[in-house]
């Protein structure tokens, strides 16, 4: 049995080098308005930005955004879950038209995959407690005594990698993780997209969080396309710039977060 | 619009792929066999012990059997710090597998002890054996040529369920794909190396113990 399951794992890595490229071809603008709709990659579980809700209904920013766009495309949307590294994949292999999951759009990832003009804007910033004592930037927290908790999958990680040598880094699996990690003193704080999760604290009333929301650095995050779909990726250019000129961009964002974004995404029309 | 694999960008995270199966390896060397020590005592007491110490095992028993090894590990993870104790992640996945492990291979060698025939028991209480050379002259000796092959599967079937650590902050083999696979979105190229990874792991599990069982107890193990 596990001569054959090796057998047959050997034969699918052999497959795979053999046939590169994928053959899966993207669905075109047309081949989309064609079918009547349209597959949306969003993450399932990253409240307000997306989750389903207790009858199993797909809520949150990217979803709203995501219906808006299918509306401007004239189809139906068909949300898929897909959890971080299932993004790429999913659009590699063709199971979905694009992402919304949270995409960071950095150069490295953009080797892979396309992306369009950003929707919103992650911006870093600080949560700790009292503990370790008074501070008034990033950088007081940069001690070789302290533990950062990070997000796996998330981009925070990389940089508290490059910009904070001293400390550990130890990394769970969600937001809500991170700050119960924090509040039941398994880790000393963390450098983070406070907008997402800042609201998590409210689970944790004894502890005497710090917070320093001066934005540290801002990335932006955008919608991703097989690469090479130019047709999609240039109509999602044209229905983002027009979604955040008329500010229903800036309006779906306070419904959902209670607040402006701490960085608002510039509309741009040069696509 | 095809999706060219870029296999030379995932083999130069080789390394750090292998570091992380060198994390893979010691948790789960560490884990199991620490959890069939004690679950030859497990299985010993559950068979000779009194009709309390039997109903206390099979109530562990049932429950690290019956419960997902992740829940286990969130309550060890999450739950123990509400009460005060907070142990690093690499132990608290430890003591999970442990816990789980001792779970299951009492299950599996409770059968061999039982089998043991009373009279050599009784040869041995006897002789004035205690509990210890009981375990070690009558019952190890018994059980191990029987158990040694569903024993050995557990084994590579814990290496795999390891993958759970990544969860809980350890940066094992599946925690480290993922954090490469995020950076660089060559998500199918590095699940690939480390689907490899596991697939040499096991293999290479599955040879040692093959020998190691024909060396010390004449079991005719195959590799495959």
């Amino acid at each position: 049995m596990a001569k054959r399951i090796s057998l047959a794992f050997c034969a699918v890595l052999a497959a795979l080098f053999a046939v590169a490229p994928i053959q899966a071809e993207a669905r075109t603008l047309d081949e989309i308005i064609s079918d009547g709709t349209v597959r949306i990659g969003v993450h399932p579980n990253i409240p307000p930005l997306s989750y389903q809700d207790a009858s199993g209904e797909w809520q949150g920013f990217d979803v709203e955004f995501g219906r808006k766009l299918a509306e401007k495309l004239g189809a139906k949307p068909e949300f898929v879950a897909t959890e971080f590294n299932a993004r790429v994949p999913s659009l590699v292999s063709d199971l979905i038209d694009f992402s919304m999951a949270a995409l960071t759009r950095n150069s490295e990832r953009m080797k892979v995959i396309d992306f369009t003009f950003p929707v919103y804007t992650e911006n870093l910033a600080v949560l700790t407690t009292d503990k370790v004592g008074k501070i008034s930037t990033w950088k007081d927290l940069n001690r070789d005594d302290l533990t950062m908790v990070g997000c796996r999958g998330c981009y925070p990680v990389k940089w508290m990698e490059a910009n904070m040598p001293k400390v550990k880094i130890l990394i769970v699996d969600s937001g809500s993780d991170m700050v119960r990690t924090i509040a039941q003193g398994r880790a000393d704080g963390m450098v983070a997209n406070l907008e997402w999760h800042k609201r998590f604290t409210d689970n944790h009333t004894d502890v005497k969080w710090q917070i320093i929301d001066d934005v540290i650095r801002t990335a932006y995050c955008a919608i991703g396309v097989k690469k090479g779909n130019t047709s999609l990726r240039d109509f999602l250019n044209a229905a983002i710039y027009e979604l955040q000129s008329t500010d229903e961009h800036n309006a779906l964002w306070e419904k959902f977060w209670g607040a402006p974004p701490l960085a608002k995404v510039v509309p741009n029309p040069y696509w | 619009m095809d999706y060219t694999f870029q296999w030379g960008v995932a083999f130069r995270y080789l390394p750090d792929l292998l570091g992380g199966a060198w994390v893979t390896f010691h948790l789960t060397f560490i884990g199991f066999w620490t959890g069939l020590i004690i679950a030859v005592f497990l299985a010993v007491g559950q068979v000779y012990g009194g009709r309390g110490l039997q109903r206390a095992i099979s109530a562990y028993v049932v429950f690290f059997t019956n419960t997902p090894s992740l829940v286990t590990a969130f309550f060890i993870f999450y739950g123990l710090p509400e009460v005060g104790i907070i142990w690093s992640p690499y132990v608290c996945v430890l003591v999970n597998l442990i816990l789980n492990a001792a779970a299951f291979l009492t299950d599996v060698i409770r059968g061999g002890v039982a089998s043991v025939r009373q009279a050599e028991m009784e040869a041995a209480e006897t002789l004035g054996f205690s509990l210890l050379q009981k375990v070690h002259y009558v019952i190890v000796p018994h059980v191990a040529k029987v158990l040694y092959a569903p024993i050995s599967n557990l084994y590579i079937v814990f290496i795999l369920g390891s993958a759970l650590a990544a969860i809980f902050g350890v940066e094992e083999l599946t925690g480290t794909a993922f954090n490469i696979a995020s950076d660089t979105f060559r998500t199918i190229e590095i699940y690939s190396l480390a689907a490899g990874i596991y697939v040499a792991m096991t293999i290479i599990a599955s040879a040692i113990l093959a020998l190691v069982g024909h060396w010390a107890f004449r079991v005719k193990a195959k590799i495959f």
